[in-house]
C-alpha cells in the first residue's frame, strides 16, 4: 500500500485504511460507492466489459457493482464455435471467425467472462498466422471456447485443456512430438516445454508474490528453470496427437479431425525417469497421462505462478503498473480463494476488478494508474456504446486488423501483440514505467486507428455495406441542438464521466463548426462531429 | 501553431536531448585500443558530410536455421551435418555451391536460394560464420565451464532478439546499437527531415537510442485520417487537442506519438510525391513490400535531406519447431530473392555502394533435430549484401562433428563471434568513428577486432 499512500490525500489514505483488510469492502462513499452515479458505473465497465452500452450502465446503476460482477460470474458462457459453425455456412471461415468473435464481444451478455478470456487470449497465444492454424479457423474457435469456459475456473484445468487442446499442439509443435531415439540422435521437440514456462505459467525468474524478482546474493534474478529443466519437460510432452488418429504421428485429414483433446500413444512416449522444476522425480513407466499430470502440477504449484498470472492479468484489464501490493493482494487471491483453493480464477478476477487500487487508483495515482487500451478494445468500446449493428446481422469487422493492428487469436507469435515488460522510449521508460500496449500502436498505427474509428462514426445505414455496422446516433439526433447536452451524454459513454475541459472546449468548437438548422441531417453530422472529437481524443486512447 | 513550435513539442516529450559530452562519457573507462582502429584519427564527432550510406536490418524472426541456409558441400563435413540433421538434412546435389569457409570446407546454400548465390559470385555477399550474443569471449572446450561467463537466457526468444539488438545482452538499459549510433550522427544531420532510424516493421529495440528512438513507417505510404484531411479546421482543432496540457502520463505520451506521427508522415508524402517509380519488382510478399517502401524511400533521399539511415524490417516463421523443411524452404526464397531484388533497386538507384543490408535473428537452431524439425540454438551464421560488402566466408566456421569444443549441447554451438564484432563493423562503415565504438558497445574492447573486414 505504500506507494498508493504516498501519493494520496488523506481521504484516500481513509478509504484504503478501511478497504485493505477486505477487497469487498464497501469504500468511502465519497469515493467509489458500490452504487454508482452513470459514469462511474460507464467507468467501471470499461474495465470488466468491451465497453459500456447504454443497458448495462443502467443496470449497474440500479443494482450496483458488487451485485453485477456477481450477477456476471453465474451467466452461462457463450461459446465461439457454435456461431462460427453457423457463420461459416456463408461466409469465409476467417471472415466467419472474425465474426462469431465481434458478434460476440459486443452483444454477448456475458461480458465479463467474454473480457476475462480475451486477456487469457494473449497469455495462453496460438494465433491464425501459423499457417497450420490459418487453415483451421474451426480450432481457433473451439480453443476459444476454452478460454471462454474456464474464464471463472481453475487455472490447473485451464493449463491442462490448452495443453491438450489440437491448436496448441499444431502451434506449438507438440502434436506429434516423438520419443528421442537415442540411436539417431533425434531429441523431442522443446517448444511447449519452454513457452509453457515462460510464457504460460511461472516466467523467466523466481518471483515474491508481490510480483518482484528475487535476487541472489549477488543481486542477480535467479532463473527459474535452465536448459536442462527444458529438456526434462520435452520428454513428458511426447506421445501427444491427433484423437482421430490410429496410430502415432502428424498428418491429419481435414474432415477427420475434431476439437477433442489429443490423445497419447504410450509406445511414442518417453517413459523414462524425468527431474522437474520443484526437484521431484517422475518415475520410469508411468503413462503418458500419469506424467502429464505430475509436470502439469508442477507448474501449477510453483510459487511464481500467483504472482506471474496477477499481474498478467492486472495489467490487461487494469493498470500498466500496479503496485507490488494490489499483485500481492490478487496473488493471494490465486493462492486460496477464502475456501482453500488454489488457482480459482473467478475469485483472481473478482479480486482484481474490486481491489482498492482498481476501484481507486484514478483518484490516488491520477496521472498514472490506467492503461493504454488495446486498439481493439477501442473500437469495440465505439461499437457498443452506440450499440452498432449491420444490415445483415453479421459484424463483418475481420478487415479492421490492418487498422488497428490486432485480431482475435492474430498476434504475429505466442509473445502476444506486445510485452508486458514493454517500456515507450521517452518519459515513460525513463522514469521506469511499463506500457505495454504503446509497443502496438506506433505513431503511424495510432494515425490509423483514429482514422478508422471517425469512419466508423460517418459511416450511416445508407452508405453502409450489409455487414458492415452502424452505429445508433438516435439518442444524441434528438438533443443535437445542445452541443453541452450530447458532450454529457458521450462524456458518460465514452469517457466514464471524465471528460477533461479540454476535450469538452474543443469539442463544442467541432460541433459549432456544424451550425444547427433544425434539420435532421445536420443534427446528424452535428452528433457524428461530437461522437468523432471524443473517440479519436487522447484521453478516450487510455482506460483509467 | 508553427512546425518550430511542434518541433520543439516533439522534442520536449522525447528524452532530455543526450548531448555528445554526455554520450562519451558512458562505459569509456577503459577504451579497448586496437592497431589501426583510427584513435586519435579525429575522433568523437563523427562528420556524415560524405555522401548517402543506409544500413538496412532484415529481422529473421523465430530464430533462422542457418545451418540448412549454409551447408558443408565437402565429403566429411557434409557426412557430420547429414548424421545430424537426420530427415531434416538438405540432399547434397541441390545445394547452391559458394565457395570455401576459414576453415577450407566448401559450403552451399540452400537450393531456395539462387539469388544469394549470384550475389555471392558476384562478390556483394559476405556470409559471417557463428557468430551471436557473447558477453565475453568463449574459448574452445570452455563452452559449459562454470567459470564460463555466458549471456543470460540463451534460447528465449524474446531474450535472445533483444539481446541481438542491444548494445551488450547485460545492460540494464534498453538500449538498440542502431539507436546509439543515430544518437551519435544525428548532432551532424541537421538537414535530415526524418529521424535517422526507420522502420517498416513497428517498434524495435535496435533503432533506439538516448536521445533517437525512430520512427515506424507504414509500408504503403504515408498516412493521414480522412476525418483530418477533409477539413482543415478539424485538423487545427485536433492539434490543439494533442498539445493541450495533460496530466496524464500515458495520455501525454500518446498526444506525443499522435503528433509525431502526423509530422513526420506530412513529411514523407511530401517527399514520396516526387518519387519515381521502381524499375526493379520485388516478391509480393510481406518482406518484398517492405524492401519495396525502403527503395522507393532511398529514392526521396535528398528530397527529406538523408544522409544516414537505417531501416528495420523483418519476416517471421522462422521459429521451424516442426515440417521445417517445407516452411524454411519458402522462408529463405523468400529472403533470397528479396536481397537480390533490392541489391538490384540499390544499383539502380546508384546506391549499391552506400547501402547494406544485413540479416539478424532470435539465434540459430540446434544441428540435432527433434523429427522434422529443430529448437533453439544459440550462433548462427548471417548474411551481409551490399556493394561496398568483401564477398566470402568471414569469421570461423564450427565443425559439426558431435561432441566438439564449441558444442553447448545437442548441436547449439558457442559464438566464434560476437553480435557486438558484427554490429561495430557495420557501425564503422556507417560513419562511427573507432573511439565511439565503445560508447555503443561496453563490452567490445572483450573482444579481438572491432572490425570484422567483411566491408570495404
Amino acid at each position: 500500500m505504500l506507494r498508493v499512500f504516498a501519493k494520496s490525500g488523506p481521504l484516500i489514505c481513509l478509504a484504503l485504511t478501511v478497504l485493505a483488510g477486505n477487497a469487498t469492502a464497501q469504500s468511502s462513499p465519497a469515493v467509489d460507492l458500490p452504487i454508482l452515479n452513470r459514469g462511474g458505473s460507464a467507468r467501471f465497465l470499461s474495465q470488466t466489459s468491451f465497453g459500456p452500452d447504454p443497458a448495462s450502465i443502467a443496470l449497474v446503476t440500479l443494482i450496483g457493482r458488487d451485485a453485477w460482477l456477481a450477477g456476471q460470474l453465474l451467466q452461462p458462457p457463450t461459446l465461439h464455435l457454435p456461431r462460427y459453425e453457423a457463420l461459416a455456412e456463408t461466409l469465409d471461415p476467417a471472415d466467419a471467425r472474425h465474426a462469431a468473435w465481434w458478434e460476440i464481444a459486443l452483444t454477448a451478455p456475458d461480458q465479463l467472462r467474454q473480457r476475462v478470456a480475451f486477456a487469457l487470449s494473449e497469455i495462453f497465444v496460438v494465433s491464425e498466422t501459423d499457417s497450420a492454424l490459418g487453415n483451421r479457423q474451426d480450432q481457433l474457435a473451439a480453443y476459444y471456447d476454452i478460454l471462454v469456459r474456464n474464464a471463472f475456473g481453475n487455472y490447473r484445468d485451464l493449463l491442462e485443456e490448452v495443453t491438450l487442446s489440437p491448436a496448441m499442439g499444431l502451434f506449438l509443435s507438440h502434436l506429434g512430438n516423438d520419443k528421442p531415439d537415442p540411436e539417431s540422435g533425434r531429441r523431442p521437440d522443446e517448444n511447449y516445454a519452454r513457452e509453457a514456462m515462460q510464457l504460460f505459467s511461472i516466467g523467466l525468474w523466481e518471483l515474491n508474490r508481490d510480483g518482484s524478482a528475487v535476487l541472489d546474493a549477488f543481486g542477480e534474478q535467479i532463473p527459474t528453470y535452465d536448459q536442462d529443466s527444458i529438456e526434462q519437460y520435452a520428454r513428458i510432452y511426447t506421445g501427444w496427437t491427433w484423437s482421430h488418429r490410429d496410430s502415432f504421428g502428424r498428418g491429419s485429414r481435414r474432415e477427420d479431425e475434431t476439437h477433442d483433446p489429443m490423445k497419447a500413444f504410450a509406445d511414442h512416449h518417453d517413459a523414462g525417469e524425468k527431474t522437474l522444476i520443484d526437484g521431484t522425480v517422475v518415475p520410469a513407466g508411468q503413462t503418458p497421462d500419469e506424467d502429464l499430470e505430475q509436470a502439469l502440477d508442477s507448474l501449477f504449484n510453483h510459487s511464481n505462478v500467483a504472482p506471474f498470472i496477477a499481474r498478467q492479468l492486472i495489467i490487461k484489464l487494469i493498470t500498466s503498473n500496479p503496485s507490488p501490493a494490489f499483485i500481492n493482494r490478487v496473488a493471494a487471491v490465486f493462492e486460496n480463494n477464502g475456501l482453500g483453493v488454489r488457482g480459482d480464477l473467478g475469485a483472481v478476477v473478482t479480486a482484481i476488478f474490486l481491489d482498492p487500487e482498481a476501484r481507486l487508483g484514478i483518484l490516488s495515482d491520477a496521472n498514472l494508474y490506467g492503461k493504454l487500451k488495446e486498439p481493439l478494445i477501442r473500437l469495440t468500446h465505439l461499437l457498443r456504446a452506440f450499440e452498432a449493428t449491420s444490415a445483415s446481422g453479421i459484424y463483418g469487422l475481420r478487415s479492421a486488423r490492418s487498422a488497428y493492428g490486432q485480431a482475435p487469436l492474430a498476434a504475429p507469435s505466442v509473445f502476444n501483440f506486445f510485452s508486458p515488460h514493454f517500456q515507450q522510449p521517452g518519459v515513460i521508460r525513463d522514469a521506469g514505467y511499463f506500457s505495454p500496449e504503446f509497443q502496438l500502436q506506433t505513431e503511424t498505427q495510432g494515425i490509423r486507428i483514429v482514422d478508422d474509428l471517425a469512419k466508423r462514426v460517418a459511416v450511416t445505414a445508407d452508405d453502409a455495406s450489409d455487414n458492415q455496422p452502424v452505429l445508433d446516433l438516435s439518442g444524441l439526433v434528438a438533443i443535437a441542438d445542445d452541443a453541452d447536452a450530447m458532450l454529457d451524454e458521450i462524456d458518460v459513454l465514452l469517457l466514464g464521466g471524465t471528460m477533461s475541459d479540454a476535450l469538452r472546449g474543443i469539442a463544442t468548437q467541432m460541433i459549432a463548426l456544424i451550425p444547427d438548422d433544425g434539420e435532421d441531417a445536420t443534427r446528424l453530422r452535428r452528433a457524428q462531429a461530437a461522437v468523432t472529437a471524443a473517440v479519436v481524443s487522447p484521453e478516450f486512447a487510455v482506460q483509467r | 501553431m508553427s512546425r518550430l513550435t511542434r518541433r520543439e513539442f516533439l522534442a520536449a516529450g522525447g528524452t532530455a536531448a543526450a548531448s555528445l559530452a554526455m554520450l562519451s562519457a558512458c562505459g569509456r573507462s577503459a577504451p579497448p585500443v586496437q592497431p589501426g582502429d583510427g584513435i586519435g584519427e579525429g575522433g568523437g564527432t563523427p562528420q556524415a558530410d560524405d555522401g548517402y550510406k543506409a544500413l538496412v536490418a532484415i529481422f529473421l524472426h523465430g530464430g533462422n536455421d542457418a545451418f540448412n541456409m549454409i551447408v558443408p558441400t565437402s565429403g566429411g563435413a557434409y557426412d557430420d551435418y547429414a548424421r545430424a540433421r537426420l530427415e531434416v538434412a538438405l540432399p547434397r546435389n541441390q545445394l547452391l555451391g559458394l565457395g570455401a569457409a576459414d576453415n577450407g570446407v566448401e559450403f552451399g546454400a540452400h537450393p531456395a536460394m539462387s539469388g544469394l548465390q549470384s550475389l555471392y559470385q558476384q562478390g556483394h555477399a559476405a556470409v559471417l560464420s557463428n557468430v551471436g550474443t557473447l558477453v565475453e569471449p568463449i574459448q574452445d572446450g570452455q563452452v559449459r565451464s562454470a567459470s564460463t561467463w555466458r549471456p543470460p537466457r540463451l534460447m528465449s526468444h524474446n531474450d535472445q532478439q533483444d539481446q541481438w539488438q542491444k548494445d551488450a545482452p547485460t545492460s540494464l538499459e534498453a538500449l538498440g546499437w542502431a539507436g546509439r549510433a543515430a544518437d551519435l550522427l544525428a548532432p551532424s544531420l541537421s538537414d535530415q527531415l526524418l529521424p535517422v532510424g526507420l522502420s517498416y516493421s513497428g517498434t524495435n529495440l535496435l533503432q533506439t537510442g538516448r536521445s533517437e528512438v525512430g520512427f515506424s513507417v507504414s509500408t504503403s505510404g504515408p498516412v493521414d485520417a480522412a476525418f483530418l484531411r477533409r477539413n482543415a479546421d478539424i485538423r487545427a482543432l485536433y492539434e490543439a487537442l494533442l498539445e493541450a496540457d495533460h496530466d496524464h502520463l500515458f495520455v501525454r505520451e500518446y498526444s506525443r506519438s499522435q503528433l509525431k506521427g502526423m509530422d513526420y508522415n506530412a513529411v514523407l508524402a511530401q517527399a514520396l510525391a516526387l518519387a519515381p517509380d521502381l524499375t526493379v519488382t520485388f516478391p509480393g510478399d510481406r518482406l518484398g513490400s517492405q524492401l519495396a517502401a525502403v527503395a522507393k524511400l532511398m529514392s526521396v533521399r535528398e528530397a527529406l535531406g538523408a544522409k544516414r539511415q537505417t531501416f528495420f524490417v523483418s519476416m517471421g516463421g522462422f521459429d521451424t519447431h516442426a515440417d521445417q523443411l517445407t516452411r524454411h524452404a519458402g522462408l529463405l526464397q523468400s529472403l533470397s530473392d528479396n536481397l537480390a531484388a533490392f541489391y538490384q533497386a540499390t544499383e539502380s538507384l546508384g546506391l549499391a555502394g552506400s547501402v547494406t543490408s544485413f540479416t539478424v535473428s532470435d539465434f540459430g537452431r540446434s544441428l540435432t533435430v527433434n523429427g522434422d524439425g529443430t529448437d533453439h540454438g544459440w550462433g548462427t551464421h548471417q548474411l551481409v549484401v551490399g556493394g561496398a560488402v568483401r564477398g566470402g566466408f568471414h569469421g570461423q566456421m564450427p565443425d559439426l562433428a558431435p561432441d566438439t569444443g564449441r558444442d553447448y549441447g545437442g548441436g547449439r554451438f558457442a559464438p566464434s563471434t560476437s553480435v557486438d564484432q558484427y554490429g561495430a563493423t557495420l557501425l564503422r562503415w556507417f560513419g562511427i568513428d573507432a573511439s565511439d565504438i565503445p560508447g555503443v558497445f561496453p563490452n567490445i574492447g572483450r573482444f579481438d577486432t572491432a572490425d570484422l573486414g567483411f566491408l570495404g
